[in-house]
C-alpha cells in the first residue's frame, strides 16, 4: 500500500466521520445520540492518528496515543451515561430541551 | 490490499451515518459498535494490533455494553414536534460541510508541506512497548488518573441515601423536596 495514497483516503473519510459527529451534536435531541455523535467524531480521530502515522512510518507513537484516546473515550462513555441515567430519572426524558432548569 | 481497505472506510461511514441518524438507540449502539469492529480491522491492516484490540474490546465491546445498559435502563420517549429551527436541518449540514471542507484541505496542505521538507527527528524506538514506556510513559499516569477520576464519578453519581457516610432520608420529605426541586 502506498502510505500517502491511503492517507488522503482515510483523510477523506476522517472528514466525513467529522461531519456526520458535528451534525449529530447539532440535530440530535436525545442525550444518548449526542454521546454516539461524540463517539463518532471519536473514530475519525483515532483513524487521522493511525492513519498519519502510518503515512509518517511512525506507527508506534500514534499507536500509544490511541490507547490512550480509547482509555479516555470509554470513561468519559461511562461518566456521562451514568449522568444520563440520573438526569433521566429525575426528569422522566432523554430530551436535552427538558434540561433546562440551570436557566433563568 | 486496498480494496479490502476501501470497504472497510466505506462499512465505517455507513455504519457511522447508521448509528447518528437511527432512531432506535439499541439499533444505533450496534451501528456505533459495527463501526468500530471495521475500524480495529483498518488498524490490524495497518500493523498497530494493540491499538485494535483497544478499539475491538474497549471500544466495540466495552462501550456497547455500556450504552446497552444505560439504554435498557431507560425507556422510548416518543418524539416530539420540532416547533422552530426546521430550515436549521439543511442549513447546518451544508455549513459544516463547508467548514469540514476549509479544515482539512488546509491539513492536507501543511502536512504536504511538512512532508516535502524533512525535519531532523529523534531516534524512533523500535517498538510499540519501547514506546509506552519510555516516550509516553506520562500517558500512563495520565490513563491512571483518568480512570480513577471516572471510577470515582460514577461511584458518586450513583450512591445511594443512608451510605456509609450519609443518614437516612424520610421518604415522604425527599419527594417533596424532589417535587419542589424541579
Amino acid at each position: 500500500m502506498d502510505p500517502s495514497h491511503i492517507w488522503l483516503y482515510d483523510l477523506i473519510i476522517v472528514a466525513g466521520l467529522f461531519l456526520l459527529g458535528f451534525v449529530g451534536l447539532l440535530l440530535m435531541r436525545n442525550l444518548v445520540k449526542l454521546l454516539i455523535s461524540i463517539e463518532v467524531l471519536t473514530k475519525g480521530v483515532s483513524l487521522a492518528l493511525i492513519s498519519s502515522g502510518f503515512a509518517r512510518q511512525n506507527p508506534f507513537v500514534m499507536q500509544s496515543v490511541v490507547v490512550t484516546l480509547i482509555v479516555v473515550e470509554v470513561t468519559v462513555v461511562a461518566v456521562a451515561l451514568a449522568l444520563i441515567v440520573n438526569l433521566y430519572r429525575r426528569t422522566g426524558s432523554l430530551d436535552i430541551r427538558k434540561l433546562s432548569d440551570l436557566k433563568w | 490490499m486496498i480494496t479490502l481497505h476501501m470497504v472497510l472506510l466505506a462499512a465505517i461511514v455507513v455504519f457511522a451515518l447508521l448509528a447518528v441518524l437511527l432512531t432506535d438507540l439499541l439499533r444505533s449502539a450496534i451501528s456505533l459498535a459495527l463501526a468500530s469492529v471495521a475500524l480495529s480491522i483498518i488498524f490490524f491492516q495497518f500493523d498497530v494490533p494493540y491499538a485494535g484490540a483497544f478499539e475491538l474490546s474497549v471500544g466495540a465491546g466495552l462501550v456497547m455494553v455500556l450504552l446497552v445498559s444505560a439504554i435498557g435502563m431507560t425507556r422510548r420517549t416518543p418524539p416530539e414536534q420540532e416547533e422552530k429551527g426546521k430550515p436549521l436541518v439543511v442549513v447546518i449540514p451544508i455549513l459544516a460541510l463547508i467548514v469540514v471542507a476549509i479544515i482539512d484541505i488546509a491539513a492536507f496542505l501543511t502536512l504536504k508541506s511538512q512532508a516535502a521538507t524533512p525535519t531532523p527527528s529523534l531516534p524512533a524506538p523500535a517498538t510499540f512497548s519501547e514506546t509506552l514506556w519510555q516516550v509516553r510513559w506520562v500517558d500512563i499516569l495520565a490513563q491512571l488518573g483518568i480512570v480513577l477520576t471516572g471510577v470515582f464519578a460514577v461511584l458518586a453519581l450513583f450512591r445511594k441515601e443512608g451510605g456509609l457516610i450519609g443518614t437516612p432520608r424520610d421518604e415522604s420529605t425527599a419527594d417533596s423536596e424532589d417535587s419542589l426541586g424541579s
